[in-house]
Parts: structure tokens; sequence; C-alpha cells
């Protein structure tokens, strides 16, 4: 607290401070194949979820070097330009999952998605491949920033473009939810990041998961368990998860979800 | 939309005057003026119910939660003061009291979803707990031992002192807002405009406590009044041990003596600390690679939580 020498009128110095939570299940599937990571250096805040893809144990491997690589390459890295790295590090990424085989040396084709944030002094840069999903939740609104990588958004931009027709649209809907862009998936080109940072503001929260969560729950449902447990966002993140559970129609898949709150 | 005012069951709304799921008149309910209005939605979410408990500082609605889908408890404050300091001052204790309350987590208090004002309503959502209040379970049941009334009201004391460490008064422990759940008692209402001078202090909450105490060991369905203590202090018909007979002289020869859930816990219940048997999580502790890797880097890592084992 300073003291205002002139008028006397004490101030307080605003100091921000980053919270983060993560909670992960396994819904009904066989195997995790989620991975995260939360890590706090002086250097900023990074936080990260891969949902994997491919057989037996292969999504797990791609998800987990995935979020390996990405942590010791920040941990090491002489980082300048945050988006020249996350840029950098996709494709780093997408070349090692494309290499991932079985013991016979065969490529198991795996691949995962990734959804990642750093804060530093208030400001957060991201970048996403696939269709896991960054959300921020500002002023008890939740906006989501990313767009999901499915074969839906190349029959919408057709679709708009006139390239089809609306049958066409139709015909090919049951296919939408089929990933056009991960990483693992070999000269990957289609990657959402921000144009400038966000500044954040006190009371902003951003939330990190994989599609198990917002395909089970509404986007009005997540910001009520956030809102309910605004006091306590572990128990928020555990019970987003628990929730997808419990509200998923039929088998639920791997959900992972991570708030960092900026306060 | 339609949900039973009673039950909260959705039902169609052509069966709404006789609930096909709990029985009621809807014609039944005449809420007093003021109230909010049954059927009505507060905030775009919660659907307003009958309203099942009122004191002097606030009203208990059922209510709907439609995004949650879910029973739900709405906590209104009604008592405002006299001026407009006091208004804005029974508010925001309310809010505190409330926002407080959302960060204790023990089985004994409703979990708390969210305090809020919307215009002038004045509200908190919590856990709906069951009806069966008790004084309702003293009426079924009859007095009770020294020891099982020990049991019995422990976890409302449990629930005191949780609060009272964190500075908050519940300034309204009566046998009606205590309900009875299969597993344990649980302590609703909580008034949220105390610690202002006049009204409930910690001290007020523990004799409240002790009132119900007394209330649960002759088998009064009803707080235990001045004179059924007196009586207990002269005859000790139930056979207290001096301890526990010493503690409630204490909080009731003189009102204005400092009684707390540590002393009742110490004489009454021979503890000096409780513990909450919560299950802990499975700390997992991240991969020591990481951090070695961060260590030889010169990295001070101040936090990682991680999947990756």
């Amino acid at each position: 607290m300073n003291m205002d020498d002139e008028r006397n009128i004490p101030t307080v110095k605003y100091e921000p401070r980053l919270d983060m939570f993560a909670s992960s299940i396994m819904g009904t599937r066989k195997y995790q194949q989620d991975s995260y990571a939360c890590i706090e250096t002086p250097a900023g805040s990074l936080a990260v979820v891969c949902d994997g893809m491919g057989g037996l144990e292969g999504g797990e491997r791609a998800s987990g070097l995935a979020v390996k690589t990405l942590l010791e390459d920040y941990i090491t890295d002489s980082i300048t330009d945050i988006k020249k790295f996350f840029r950098n590090e996709v494709k780093v990424i997408d070349n090692l999952v494309c290499r991932i085989s079985d013991d016979n040396g065969r490529p198991v084709g795996a691949g995962t998605t990734i959804v990642a944030v750093h804060i530093d002094d208030g400001e957060m840069n991201w970048i996403s491949v696939g269709d896991s999903k960054i959300y921020v939740i500002r002023n008890n609104e939740l906006h989501c920033i990313v767009r999901e990588h499915n074969y839906r958004l190349m029959l919408n931009s057709m679709y708009a473009k006139g390239e089809i027709t609306l049958e066409q649209y139709r015909s090919e809907e049951n296919k939408a939810e089929a990933l056009i862009s991960f990483l693992g998936i070999g000269n990957v080109s289609l990657i959402d990041e921000n144009e400038a940072p966000l500044k954040l503001i006190q009371g902003d929260m951003v939330l990190l998961c994989s599609d198990g969560l917002y395909k089970s729950l509404s986007d009005e449902r997540i910001l009520a368990i956030i809102s309910d447990n605004y006091f306590d966002l572990q128990r928020a993140a555990d019970e987003l998860t628990e929730a997808a559970l419990s509200y998923s129609g039929r088998g639920q898949d791997n959900t992972t979800v991570v708030i960092v709150k900026y306060q | 939309m339609y949900y039973c005012i009673y039950c909260m069951t959705e039902i169609p709304e052509e069966t709404k005057e006789c609930c096909p799921c709990c029985g009621a008149a809807r014609s039944n309910y005449k809420p007093p003026e003021g109230l909010l209005r049954p059927e009505s939605l507060l905030c775009g979410r919660y659907y307003i119910g009958r309203a099942s408990r009122s004191d002097s500082s606030g009203v208990t609605y059922l209510a709907y939660d439609t995004v949650m889908s879910r029973r739900v408890s709405l906590r209104q404050l009604t008592d405002f003061g006299s001026d407009s300091y006091r208004k804005y001052d029974h508010k925001e204790r309310f809010l505190y009291t409330y926002r407080t309350l959302a960060q204790i987590d023990v089985s004994s208090l409703p979990v708390v979803y969210t305090c809020n004002v919307q215009g002038e309503v004045v509200y908190a959502v919590s856990e709906y707990i069951s009806e069966h209040t008790l004084g309702a379970y003293i009426s079924d049941t009859g007095r009770k031992s020294y020891e099982a009334a020990k049991n019995l009201m422990l976890p409302i004391i449990v629930a005191l002192k949780l609060m009272h460490e964190k500075g908050i008064c519940h300034g309204n422990v009566r046998l009606v807002n205590i309900r009875r759940t299969d597993k344990t008692l649980v302590l609703c209402d909580a008034a949220g405009t105390a610690g202002a001078s006049g009204e409930k202090s910690f001290s007020d909450d523990i004799r409240d406590f002790l009132r119900c105490f007394v209330s649960v060991l002759g088998g009064y369905p009803v707080m235990a009044d001045e004179q059924t203590v007196n009586e207990l202090l002269l005859k000790n018909e139930p056979g207290l041990p001096d301890e526990a007979l010493e503690c409630i002289r204490l909080a009731f020869e003189n009102e204005k003596t400092n009684i707390t859930a540590d002393i009742i816990l110490r004489a009454v219940y021979k503890c000096t600390d409780i513990a909450l048997g919560r299950k802990s999580e499975e700390k997992k502790e991240p991969p020591k690679e990481l951090l070695e890797l961060a260590s030889r880097s010169g990295v001070a890592v101040t936090r990682l939580i991680t999947s990756l084992v």
C-alpha cells in the first residue's frame, strides 16, 4: 500500500494472478487418449489439452507425445515470439506424431488435436489444431474462439460459396464430424491462432477442453456449472467432467477440461 | 414447460390444479404479498415454486434450475432494515455470507451454487435438502439419550465451527432449519444478516445450537425455551456429565458470555480438532524428468499439473 503524499490517498497495487485447474475422465472408453498440462514459470503460464486418436494406444501415445514435446521445448527454448514458437511446435509435433510406429516399425496412423494458450503479463496467445476448443468466459458469457477443424467446416464453406447444393450438403453430413486437420496428418496447414494477443481483464476465465465436453453439454450448461462453482474452480472442472458423463446420451468420450482464471 | 410448485416435477399444464405426482392442489397455495410469484422465472433460469419457509430475515422457496435440470432451494433476503444504509449493509452481508458458505465443503451444509442480485431481489441458490426437519424427527422418535443426542448433533456443531472460522454467523439455527437426510443432519437457510449490532452473533448461534440439543434430549419438537433450559440445569434428568452441564450453564446464565463451537467440542465431544474425513485426491506427481529438465535449463517452475506420468 502506497501513500500518495500530496493527497494522502492510499493506493493499492493490483497484482494479477493466474490459477489453473484441470480434470480428466476416461468416460466409457477403454483407453484415456486425452493428455493435458499446465505449467507456470517466470516467462508466463502455458496450458495445453490434446485429444489423441488412433487404434489401441496410438491415440494415447500421440497426445502424450504432443504435450511432452510442447512442455520440453517451452522449458528449454528461449522464446521471444510465442506465436512463432507455437507455430513451429505444431509443425514439429505433427512430424513426430506421423512417425509413431508399432513394435514392428509400422506407422500406427495416430493423430492428436491440440489447443494451447500462453498467458504472460495479462496477454494471451493461443493455437488450435483439430476439434478441441478454447473458450473465453468474460462477464458471465462464454465465447468460443476457435473453429472445429472437421468436414463440416469444409462443407459450410463450400455451401456458402455455392460450390455445392443443399442436397449435396445434406448427403455429406453423415461425415461432418471427421477431422480434416490434426497433428499427425503430415504437413498440417489448417491451424487456428490469434492475430493479436487478447488482453485479459480481471475475472476472465479461459476454458480448454476436448470434444467430449461440448458434445455432451450445451454452452449454457457449461457456463452454469462454472458460475455455480466460481469460488472453487477445481470443483467446477470436476463437475464439468462428471456432468459430461451424466448427460451424455450413449457412451461418453474421454473428456478433459482445463480452467485458467485470471484475477 | 410446467412444474408442480410443491414437488417441482415436470407435469402437463392441464394437470397443474392437482399434481399427478404429489397430489397437491395448486389453488391451495396463496403466497403472501411481496414474495416472488410462483411459476415465474428468476434470471431466466430459476422456476419459482412455493415458499417453503420464512423467517424474519428471508424466505426460502423450492425452485427448479432449468439449466441444470435439478431442484434447488432459493433463499431470498427480505430483511432490508429501516434505512438505505442498512439496506445496503444487509444486502452485502447476505452476499458475503453465501459467497463464504460456497467455499465450505462439508456434508452438514448445503452446497451453495450462486448468490446474486436481480433488480430488487437479493437471492442465493443452494442444494435442495429434504423437507424432513429435526423437529419432525423428534416428534417421530421422542427423546434421546445424551450419547445419541451428541452423535445426532455433531454435524451441526461442526458446520457452525467451520462457518465461524470463516467469520460468518448462521443466525438462523432452529429445529425447522435443520434438515435430516439419509446420512446426516444439514443446517440450512443461513440468515446472512447476522453480525450487525443488535443481531445474532457467533455466541447466539451456539446458544441456539444448545437449545436444539436440549430439545433433542427432551424429545421436544420445538426449540427449548429458557424455562426448559433452566429445568435441565436444575434437575439434570437426562444425566448429563458435569462438563456438558457447565457448558450449558456458561452459555445461558449471561447472554453476553462468549461461547464458541470449540468450547462445545471440548466439553461435550472431548475433541480439540476435527478431521472432516474427506477422501483426499490422489495427487499425481509430475514426471521427474520434466522438473529436472527445468532445473538444468535454469527455469523456475512454480507450478506443473499434467496427465503425463
